[in-house]
């Protein structure tokens, strides 16, 4: 029962430290139709602007400010700078992968050139244990819950009830349709880079927070696990990132609980390559063709 | 030339010739064969082991606590055959999992990912191959005929690659000339239209995934029985990145070009600056290689994504002979419209 | 060109329909339906193709045209009905074995090899044979040279039929959109097929040309090419079609020739002025 309760209660803090990076990357790709391989790097970004700017500062929230703010600039030079450029010049969407790829390598390996091989590690005081049962979590891992919760409820807001949202989904759903119906597609679409950007670096602000430690390297495998929650809700949909994200964290969970804790990530990473295997076609059906690129 | 800068220099042609072969292989499921196999490191990874499994004795042998599968200790070649028949097998299942008909990016990713939970569940399983320390001291093949001197042994084992190096050369040309090549490259064009004018494309990329995926093999088998070690961080994924970036800047398609790409990225960024005096902390000049990389790969996919030598077109002497007369009238109206264009 | 039973050993007989001489049925499609994401494509569609004849398929946009093509294709999987090929059922084949068949097919946006040349593509057109192996690899040049040699002196005397020969060399993904028709054409008779699927042939070239390949059609059926266009010039497929069908909303709402179409009534409300 309490093995039962905690891969639950854990599998919900894992499932909502993966949504906030999840939702965004689903949220950029749906709409740029770029595949972003460096999102990875960006959330690495996104822990380190902290250490930056806030020096190391001991409050989550800053952290998380600072990390949003990080990742959104990052993520717009990469998305406005790069990657629309390489767009425009009819670089396939292979292409972009590697380029992505390329883009990543670039920032992780700079980054490590810059701050060299050592751990880091925010100065964090919001460590109380609170207990829910027979299961002790600490605030942080609340605040991570709530964040999550909070940041939903936001996303969900803005595509639902507001116009930008509304040009977000519709740029998404058909880009060409939605330019001519009068949508400035570009400005939604830097829009998209600056929100999942924010997001990409909350989620790694909130990352650096919870695993203690990190350095340019600890954003990689974060990465496909979210990448991993995005998919399996559909690439694409946001809600769908959500709830991916939500299995995933409460899979890898119940695997780390059952199996052993070195499979919490191959668990993630197996449940992607089932949904490629068993559902190529339910979940990819509206991306089995190559849409066009826009920049 | 002295003992030292033989052995650098006879080290830096095997490698180079061991990554030709990896790249060539790479070259024929990506250039010729348009797969986007963007977990090429793994059936690699899977001749490395597969070598030193096969070459080592068994791990209760040496006594140092570490765990295993195999460890036959045979002799040369049979490390290397297991080495390019487990790359071709570890293919054949990636190929059946990650080459289903997905757009090329989700097809680069969907590799990526069965890299990562290929290294992972290595690392993680301890009882194949030793888990994260990996498989180490693994015996140098043919020592009893190629001398127990350090430095003769290296050029003895640069030749035995070089023949390696070239046999793999004729296979891929003889592949890349014949109609079945032709096959491949129109499958990678347009799998829809191959599909349609009969030709079983699944089947054909398959083979083409197979066999780059032996070639793979064999690079990792050649490549473990020389450096005699092997563990999860030999075959990072940013490995086959590197590969990517040899073909991309060489040359797609074409294996002149692809040699050129092994000379200039792995050979030159990273093999050159393995022995430069080093700057700043351990790791940095290693970090600063794959920057560099990355960059290169950037301005190559802005300025010359087919590379430096691309693809050959492959021209056929015009047919000398006249054209019917019942034709003369069609072929004067289509010129004309072709004028008009 | 062999005969379907010994290419195409996959291929079920079915009971009802035999091929036979010139005139008789050569394709037969029964009630098809295909549908997609909840979208009732083609709904219980029926007609007959002769042997020898250019049937023209037409109808107003998302009648399923094109879908019917990619049924007997093997691009699209029928979700009911049948269609059946010189007295075998196909239907729930993969486009290679239809190819194998001997259906041949272009597509509705030119769809060559871009990165083969003109020649390379042609030679694509024509049946896979034992040089498309990896057994053709090993022993080397002197075991596919000789029917590669004969293939390439069929393809150039296609080209030289269409006049294109000094093409090529060239690239076929740099040519103009009405020189990749051609190259898809004639990649098609590459493999001389019993029956030729055209999906719109003449969309989006100019008036010239579209004649040209017109004449080239006529020539065809000439020849005994069995042929089925979709096309959405009515007065080509009246200049060159006979019979001709037509689909509304995934039916097959009449068939005849086009003085016959254009005197009944519900073709006219349906499509000819509506």
């Amino acid at each position: 029962m309490t093995t039962l309760l905690t891969v639950v209660l854990f599998g919900i803090y894992a499932g909502a430290l993966l949504s906030i990076g999840s939702v965004g990357f689903s949220m950029q790709f749906g709409i740029t139709n770029v595949l972003n391989l460096a999102y990875g790097a960006v959330l690495t970004a996104g822990m380190f602007s902290d250490y930056w700017i806030g020096g190391g500062s001991s409050s989550v929230w800053l952290a998380i400010v600072l990390g949003a703010v990080g990742g959104a600039v990052i993520s717009l030079i990469l998305g406005r700078g790069i990657v629309a450029s390489y767009v425009k010049r009819g670089t396939t969407l292979f292409g972009m992968a590697m380029v992505t790829i390329a883009l990543g390598l670039v920032m992780q390996f700079g980054l490590q050139a810059i701050q060299g091989p050592a751990d880091y590690s925010y100065a964090v005081s919001h460590t109380t244990v609170v207990h829910i049962g027979s299961v002790a979590m600490s605030t942080l891992q609340l605040i991570v819950i709530g964040c999550a919760v909070v940041l939903m409820l936001a996303i969900h807001a803005l595509l639902r009830y507001t116009t930008l949202g509304l040009a977000m989904r519709s740029t998404a759903a058909d880009a060409s349709l939605a330019r001519a119906c009068g949508v400035p597609t570009t400005r939604i679409r830097n829009v998209a880079w600056i929100i999942s950007g924010a997001l990409c670096g909350i989620s790694g602000a909130l990352l650096g927070l919870s695993t203690g430690s990190f350095n340019s390297t600890t954003g990689g495998g974060f990465f496909i696990t979210l990448v991993a929650a995005a998919i399996i809700g559909g690439v694409g949909k946001p809600y769908g990132a959500m709830l991916g994200a939500l299995i995933v964290g409460i899979a890898s969970e119940a695997a780390a609980a059952l199996i052993d804790p070195s499979y919490k990530d191959i668990v993630a990473w197996v449940i992607l390559i089932l949904v490629l295997l068993l559902r190529p076609q339910g979940i990819f059906a509206e991306f089995a063709s190559e849409r066009e690129l826009v920049a | 030339m002295s003992t030292a800068v033989q052995f650098y220099v006879s080290s830096i042609a095997i490698l180079t010739c061991i990554n030709f072969i990896a790249v060539w292989g790479l070259d024929l499921q990506y250039g010729v064969a348009g797969i986007y196999n963007f977990a090429y490191i793994v059936p690699q990874a899977a001749g490395a082991y597969t070598a030193g499994v096969l070459a080592l004795q068994p791990a209760s042998f040496y006594q140092a606590g570490e765990t295993y599968i195999g460890g036959l200790n045979l002799g040369f070649p049979l490390p290397i055959i297991g080495a390019a028949l487990a790359g071709g097998v570890v293919s054949l299942l990636m190929g059946m999992i990650g080459m289903r008909r997905l757009r090329g990016d989700y097809q680069a990713m969907s590799m990526l990912v069965i890299a990562l939970i290929a290294n992972a569940f290595v690392t993680a399983q301890t009882g194949f191959f030793n888990g994260p320390t990996g498989i180490s001291l693994i015996p140098k093949p043919l020592q009893a005929q190629f001398g127990y001197s350090l430095v003769s042994y290296q050029w003895d084992y640069l030749g035995l690659v070089v023949v390696v190096a070239f046999l793999v050369f004729l296979l891929i040309r003889n592949v890349t000339r014949s109609p079945f090549g032709r096959m491949l490259r129109a499958t990678r064009d347009s799998e829809s239209a191959a599909e349609a004018l009969g030709r079983n494309t699944s089947r054909a990329r398959m083979v083409a995934m197979v066999l780059g995926g032996m070639l793979a093999g064999l690079s990792g088998g050649l490549l473990v029985q020389y450096i005699g070690a092997w563990a999860p961080g030999s075959w990072l994924y940013p490995e086959t990145f590197l590969f990517f970036t040899a073909i991309i800047v060489g040359g797609t398609g074409n294996m002149l070009g692809n040699v050129i790409g092994v000379l200039l990225i792995p050979t030159g960024i990273i093999e050159g600056t393995r022995y430069l005096p080093q700057i700043g902390y351990p790791g940095l000049t290693d970090a600063l290689d794959w920057v560099i990389i990355g960059l290169v790969m950037l301005a190559f996919m802005w300025f010359r994504p087919r590379g430096l030598v691309p693809e050959r077109r492959r021209k056929r002497a015009l047919r000398g002979g006249a054209v019917r007369d019942q034709d003369a009238q069609l072929r004067t109206q289509l010129q004309g419209h072709e004028a008009g264009v | 060109m062999k005969a379907a039973s010994e290419q195409a050993p996959m291929l079920a007989p079915t009971e009802g329909t035999t091929a036979g001489p010139a005139g008789t049925h050569l394709l037969e499609v029964s009630d098809l339906h295909c549908s997609f994401g909840g979208v009732q494509a083609v709904d219980g569609a029926s007609f007959t193709v002769r042997e020898g004849t250019l049937t023209g398929l037409i109808g107003p946009n998302g009648a399923g045209k094109s879908t019917v093509l990619n049924a007997i294709g093997g691009q699209v999987r029928p979700t009911g009905g049948t269609i059946s090929f010189a007295g075998r059922a196909l239907g729930d084949v993969t486009p290679h074995d239809v190819s194998r068949a001997g259906i041949t097919r272009t597509f509705q946006t030119a769809n060559v090899f871009g990165r083969l040349t003109v020649l390379e593509n042609l030679l694509m057109g024509a049946p896979s044979w034992r040089g498309e192996t990896l057994l053709a690899v090993l022993p080397g040049k002197h075991f596919w040279r000789g029917h590669e040699a004969e293939l390439v002196d069929k393809a150039q005397g296609i080209l030289e039929r269409f006049g294109l020969e000094r093409l090529q060399n060239d690239y076929a993904g740099e040519l103009s959109g009405g020189q990749r028709r051609l190259v898809e054409i004639m990649r098609a008779l590459m493999a001389e097929p019993k029956l030729l699927l055209l999906d719109e042939p003449m969309a989006g070239i100019n008036l010239t040309l579209a004649r040209s390949i017109a004449d080239l059609l006529l020539e065809l059926r000439g020849e005994g090419v069995t042929m089925v266009m979709v096309e959405h010039d009515l007065h080509v497929v009246e200049r060159i079609c006979d019979p001709i069908v037509c689909m509304v909303q995934g039916r097959v709402l009449a068939e005849g020739s086009m003085a016959e179409l254009r005197a009944n009534q519900e073709v006219i409300d349906a499509y000819l002025q509506g």
